[in-house]
């Protein structure tokens, strides 16, 4: 028998919140099956306050495109990945539960039909949590080989260029560095060795298009100088024709089409 | 009809399995549940994913919602929480970095309003959400946020505030309490 202490309220405060560990969530379904009247209005008015706080965050519109692919993919699987209707128990016709006994006898077969319910209700709410939760995880790994795949990609698409940018006068013959280009994707990987720059100091890559240079960032080396670099969008200026690094102030140049300090390699994109 | 009426009706027809009564619940909760995604796990993109892996398990397992049990907004608000909650966890600690300060630099327009006297009734409710949320004591809303917005346990925001797990759970009625108060129920989706 559990009668109602005050610890159930706070019980119940972490239900409605959804922090509730497993002990405390069985300690408060067997005190609730007993019916607790308080416990019970307390939780509607807890989850009243949880539901204020997931008002709470700034609100934003949800993308349309999610409604279109909520919607195409219920309408393409219709009603087959649902789960299965629960198997109904069909309960005899005949009124074999008449009188005293046979009623007893009814009411135990119906609790005990109940109690199964429940029971298979939990391991299937289970299954279903460790299913989501599984299919979270494939759908996060798939989505990250992907992106993997994509970067792989760059080395060896077809139209895709290696540019050595090598010192100019102002640089010193230790920086070494290599970009692979692919102009489909729009994106490059920067191999450079050698980049440890002066004190407060910083090395900034450059794409050179038609108008100008525009900054792809400052590339930020290992202790030893090594770097190896993403980037995406390289041409959102018009057609790169060369790379170049600069040599500039922690942080960069101030402005992102004029580097600041000297250039110390150059590559142009051959073809 | 009132929208709990409204929303039991709809939702009878989503486990009778008609898409258009989920398009329906779709248009009254997605921009909330959006909102909600988008402050767990911080990036637009990976509100996007949890938002329709949260309306696909809506739809499959529309039959388990029991009104009795409580509003389908918040079941619905359930559904999305444990996801954003498990992308989170996925995601590591590096990109949360990340995904926070994508959150702050964010600014898209706010969500549309149907027609005036619902985009009235929205801002009313929205002021409500917010004077009742900074009316808590500082302690009373980080537990809150701690524990609804990034999953930790009890003893775990015991840990990491310094406080006895006691209190952290009395703070944690009182400030459901509190809130609850603040905000007439009838107004709440």
């Amino acid at each position: 028998m559990s009668r109602h202490r005050e610890e159930h309220l706070d019980l119940c405060a972490a239900r409605a919140l959804g922090v509730l560990d497993e002990a405390g969530q069985a300690e408060l379904d067997a005190h609730l099956a007993e019916g607790c009247a308080q416990c019970e209005r307390e939780l509607r008015d807890l989850a009243g306050g949880a539901m204020v706080l997931a008002m709470s965050p700034p609100q934003h519109q949800a993308p349309a495109a999610v409604r279109a692919r909520v919607l195409a993919a219920i309408d393409s699987g219709g009603a087959s990945g649902r789960q299965q209707e629960a198997s109904v128990v069909a309960l005899p016709r005949r009124p074999w539960h008449a009188g005293p006994a046979g009623a007893l006898l009814a009411a135990a077969a119906l609790i005990a039909v109940a109690l199964a319910g429940v029971s298979a209700w939990r391991r299937t709410e289970s299954l279903t949590r460790e299913l989501a939760a599984t299919q979270a995880r494939t759908d996060s790994l798939a989505r990250a080989l992907d992106e993997e795949r994509r970067w792989a990609a760059v080395m060896t698409a077809p139209g895709a260029r290696t540019v050595l940018l090598a010192p100019t006068t102002a640089g010193t013959a230790t920086l070494v560095a290599e970009l692979h280009y692919d102009r489909a994707s729009d994106r490059a990987l920067l191999f450079a060795q050698g980049l440890v720059p002066p004190d407060a100091h910083a090395y900034e890559l450059w794409a050179i298009t038609a108008t100008g240079p525009t900054s792809l960032g400052v590339v930020r080396a290992d202790a030893d100088g090594r770097a190896v670099v993403r980037l995406e969008r390289i041409a959102r200026d018009g057609a790169v024709a060369a790379f170049a690094v600069s040599l500039e102030a922690t942080g960069g140049s101030p402005d992102p089409h004029k580097p600041s300090g000297p250039v110390v390699m150059l590559g142009k994109i051959a073809g | 009809m009132n929208d709990t009426e409204q929303d039991r009706r709809c939702w009878d027809r989503v486990a009778g399995g008609d898409p258009a009564a989920l398009a329906e619940a779709y248009d009254r909760y997605a921009d909330l549940l959006y909102s909600l995604a988008r402050r767990i796990v911080g990036s637009t993109s990976d509100a996007e994913e949890v938002l329709q892996d949260a309306w696909l398990q809506a739809w499959r397992s529309a039959r388990s919602y029991d009104p009795a049990r409580g509003a389908l907004g918040a079941w619905l608000v359930t559904i999305t929480r444990t996801r954003a909650l498990d992308r989170l966890r996925s995601m590591g600690s590096r990109r949360r970095g990340e995904a926070a300060a994508t959150v702050e630099a964010a600014s898209d327009p706010p969500p549309r309003s149907t027609d005036p006297a619902t985009g009235y009734a929205r801002r009313a409710l929205r002021n409500n959400v917010a004077t009742a949320i900074t009316a808590l004591a500082p302690q009373q809303r980080q537990v809150l946020e701690l524990a609804f917005f990034e999953g930790l346990s009890q003893s775990e925001i015991a840990a990491r505030l310094n406080a006895p797990l006691g209190t952290v759970k009395s703070w944690t009625r009182q400030a459901l309490l509190k809130l609850r108060e603040r905000v007439p129920v009838e107004a709440l989706p």
